[in-house]
């Protein structure tokens, strides 16, 4: 209570002190004021627009200091929610949460977004996925629009600002550093005569063939090739490590397809050369299978999210507690020498109608100080700073075993398409790639088909490429 | 007479008003984001679109199997347990009655999520074949199978809404003309071929039309097992539909694969209608 009347302005705290209902969430002076919005409303009213009519009734009803926030279900939303917590003990806030799952989340944010709705002051979004549908567009408000000073902390991992940057102009701010991993069994592969994790992809093949020869089921590196993103977003780690990637710019202005150029079929080879070892039913299975495959003690390990370490130990979910490690992704022989992380950051946008754009962004900034985020990280979240992840108090507990690959990984990690429609690219890619992986289609005729598709989307939505090269044996 | 058509006219009214605004409204709605987009006339475009678009083709020749199959094979298992548990008396024939309606009861969902263990590799289906010699088959992931393991989830649920209807239509059967049948000397099958089978047929033809307009429909289960992979093998229609209206968010596209959808479901209705139920009556 008193960091709440310590943190209200002196308006509010003065009208208090003539007596105004102690109890009332917001003063009759801030009623007024917000009531003020209404002009705007009855302008943008007229125009037909409900959103701003929205706005002012949120603005005017809600408490003061409320701020409504739009998540992601996701298995990181206790320690997101831990930050709201420890916000609103120390300024008063209240968050007013709303959740759904992925793709009705997406749904909904780009709905709202599109509309210029005003019911949310920010939202947690995949910029990686559909980022650039809202700041293409400019449906979310550019960070130094709201605060001119604003630059990123040196800290903060660079990568995980440029996924919520699009030409030159952050819209976005990280609060979950997911990015891929390794996640393997340490166990299986020390009794297996090997001193540690496989960091290329013939490691990895001979890993796989010495833990799967066990005489019981158990698998080796599991490729999740389900009809979803998963079997895209999997591969192309292998791709651009081997030097290739999906187009010839991952933000434009050059959409020539490039993933049939000899380096992209070169790591799209490597993926496939996994799938011997892999669970038969692989072309049915995503991330959260994948994890269970490897939560069951049923096989070895395989490449996903870092948003999943937090089942690694915890007997609820793992058969297998302490003996799950993570590492880095691999790396193609001969390809670019270096393991190739797909981030999959969450990341804070304030849309453009917020009604409390600058508290949005004070949370913002508060959530991503180095004392935050080292609370963020206690509490099983996946921190964004360097600081954090290297902190010698933090990485000295073995539950903290995996924040150098995090870091590692983060640091390397690699951007997905910056375009408007990436994920139907993905979905255009994604029967081809499962026909390549079932063997249904060769490979290269695979990712032809594939290419020709493709092609006839950036036609359909006018993106500039060149001529398409086709795969070659 | 003016009068009672005054009356008739007053208490269809509500009725009128409701189908209307639930269904005729937002029918024009989707006929209208189909044919307009931010003012500008879109529907020949689409239209030249979609008649080029492959996952389109694809999804309706995956729907028409999907269709055909699931349906044709619900209507026969349907008929078959009807016949066999009509004239069963006793605990065992209504302990039999209620579990072959229970997969009914389910939500299409549940019915996705259990199929989809089962089908696990580690599942219930994959011991019972490993156990026979058969070993571990790829239900949902291998494309020669995945379409017949969707098939088969929805015959399994939606055989005991067949039998129901198959079963009360037996049990509202006159007997007359079975039993002067079998005093003449008719064996069962004639019995059934000619007296059984063409008083079932417009129980079988309302049973028919109500699951095919159902199977043009189905979506969730197919989501959950397998997303409409692998290699599109299960992508139907309103897999298709859902995708591109909820993940591309192409409303003006969707709206129309919704109406192709609609138009196939409405002209298997007026051509069933024209060929089966007119002859009937």
């Amino acid at each position: 209570m008193s960091h709440k009347r310590q943190s209200q302005p002196p308006s509010r705290a003065k009208g208090r002190t003539r007596g105004h209902r102690a109890e009332a969430k917001i003063s009759r002076r801030q009623f007024v004021r917000n009531l003020g919005g209404a002009a705007i409303a009855a302008s943008a009213a007229a125009e037909g627009s409900w959103s701003a009519l929205r706005a002012v009734a949120y603005a005017a009803t809600s408490p003061a200091k409320e701020l409504s926030v739009a998540l992601s279900l996701g298995p990181w939303n206790g320690s997101v929610e831990y930050l709201f917590k420890k916000y609103g003990e120390a300024t008063g806030t209240t968050f007013k949460t709303t959740k759904a799952p992925y793709i009705e989340h997406y749904r909904r944010m780009v709905q709202a977004m599109q509309r210029q709705d005003a019911s949310y002051d920010f939202i947690v979004i995949d910029p990686a996925m559909y980022g650039t549908i809202f700041f293409k567009n400019k449906l979310v408000t550019p960070i130094k629009e709201i605060d001119p000073s604003w630059k990123p902390d040196p800290n903060l991992i660079e990568p995980h600002i440029k996924v919520g940057t699009y030409e030159g102009v952050t819209y976005a701010l990280p609060i979950v550093g997911n990015t891929q991993l390794l996640f393997y069994r340490s166990d299986v592969t020390r009794a297996a005569g090997f001193a540690g994790p496989p960091k290329t992809i013939n490691e990895m093949i001979e890993v796989n063939k010495k833990v799967t020869d066990t005489g019981r089921p158990f698998y080796g590196c599991i490729v999740p090739a389900k009809a979803n993103y998963d079997i895209v977003y999997t591969s192309l780690a292998y791709v651009k490590s081997a030097g290739g990637d999906i187009f010839a710019t991952d933000s434009g202005p050059d959409w020539t397809i490039r993933f049939t150029s000899p380096e992209s079929v070169k790591g799209y080879k490597a993926w496939l050369s996994l799938r011997p070892w892999s669970s038969p039913d692989s072309a049915n299975v995503h991330w959260a299978e994948l994890m269970n495959y490897i939560l069951t003690d049923r096989a070895w390990g395989g490449l996903t999210v870092a948003a999943q370490v937090f089942q690694i130990d915890d007997p609820k979910f793992s058969k297998v507690p302490g003996k799950i490690d993570v590492a880095m992704p691999l790396i193609i022989d001969g390809g670019s020498g270096k393991p190739a992380p797909i981030l999959g950051t969450w990341s804070m946008a304030i849309p453009l109608r917020a009604p409390r754009k600058g508290e949005a962004l004070a949370f913002m900034k508060w959530a991503l100080t180095r004392e935050n985020q080292r609370d963020f990280a206690l509490q099983g979240g996946i921190a964004v700073r360097r600081d954090v992840l290297t902190d010698p108090a933090l990485t000295k507990d073995p539950k903290n075993r995996w924040f150098a690959a995090e870091l590692e990984s983060s640091a390397l990690g690699q951007l997905r398409p910056q375009m408007e429609h990436w994920i139907e690219v993905q979905d255009r890619m994604v029967p081809y790639l499962q026909k390549a992986f079932t063997n249904e289609m060769p490979l290269v005729a695979a990712l032809n088909a594939a290419a020709k598709d493709v092609q006839e989307l950036l036609d359909r939505y006018g993106y500039k490429h060149g001529p398409l090269q086709l795969a070659k044996e | 007479m003016g009068g009672s058509k005054r009356t008739g006219i007053l208490l269809l009214l509500p009725a009128a008003i409701l189908i209307a605004v639930l269904m005729l409204y937002p029918l024009g709605h989707m006929v209208g984001m189909a044919a307009v987009q931010n003012g500008k006339w879109v529907l020949t475009r689409s239209g030249l679109v979609l008649s080029r678009d492959g996952v389109f083709w694809r999804a309706l020749w995956n729907t028409l199997i999907f269709v055909v199959a699931s349906v044709t094979a619900e209507m026969a298992t349907g008929l078959v347990f009807a016949l066999l548990l009509w004239e069963g008396r006793g605990r065992a024939a209504n302990f039999a009655r209620g579990l072959i309606l229970l997969p009914s009861m389910l939500s299409p969902t549940v019915v996705g999520i259990v199929w989809l263990l089962l089908f696990y590799p580690f599942g219930l289906v994959n011991w019972g074949t490993t156990l026979l010699g058969l070993g571990r088959l790829q239900y949902l992931a291998d494309p020669r199978l995945a379409m017949a393991s969707v098939i088969f989830v929805d015959i399994w649920q939606w055989t005991p809404f067949v039998f129901i209807f198959v079963l009360a239509g037996l049990t509202g059967m006159p007997v007359e003309p079975r039993e002067a049948a079998l005093v003449d000397g008719a064996s069962a099958w004639q019995v059934f071929r000619y007296i059984t089978l063409p008083l079932l047929r417009p129980t079988l033809a309302a049973a028919l039309m109500f699951r095919v307009i159902d199977a043009f429909r189905a979506f969730d289960k197919i989501l959950i097992m397998t997303n409409g992979g692998p290699a599109e093998v299960t992508t139907i229609l309103s897999i298709y539909l859902y995708k591109v209206s909820f993940h591309y968010q192409n409303w003006n596209y969707g709206a129309l694969l919704a109406l192709v959808l609609i138009t196939v479901t409405l002209a298997f209705h007026w051509t069933y209608n024209r060929l089966v139920v007119r002859r009937l009556a």
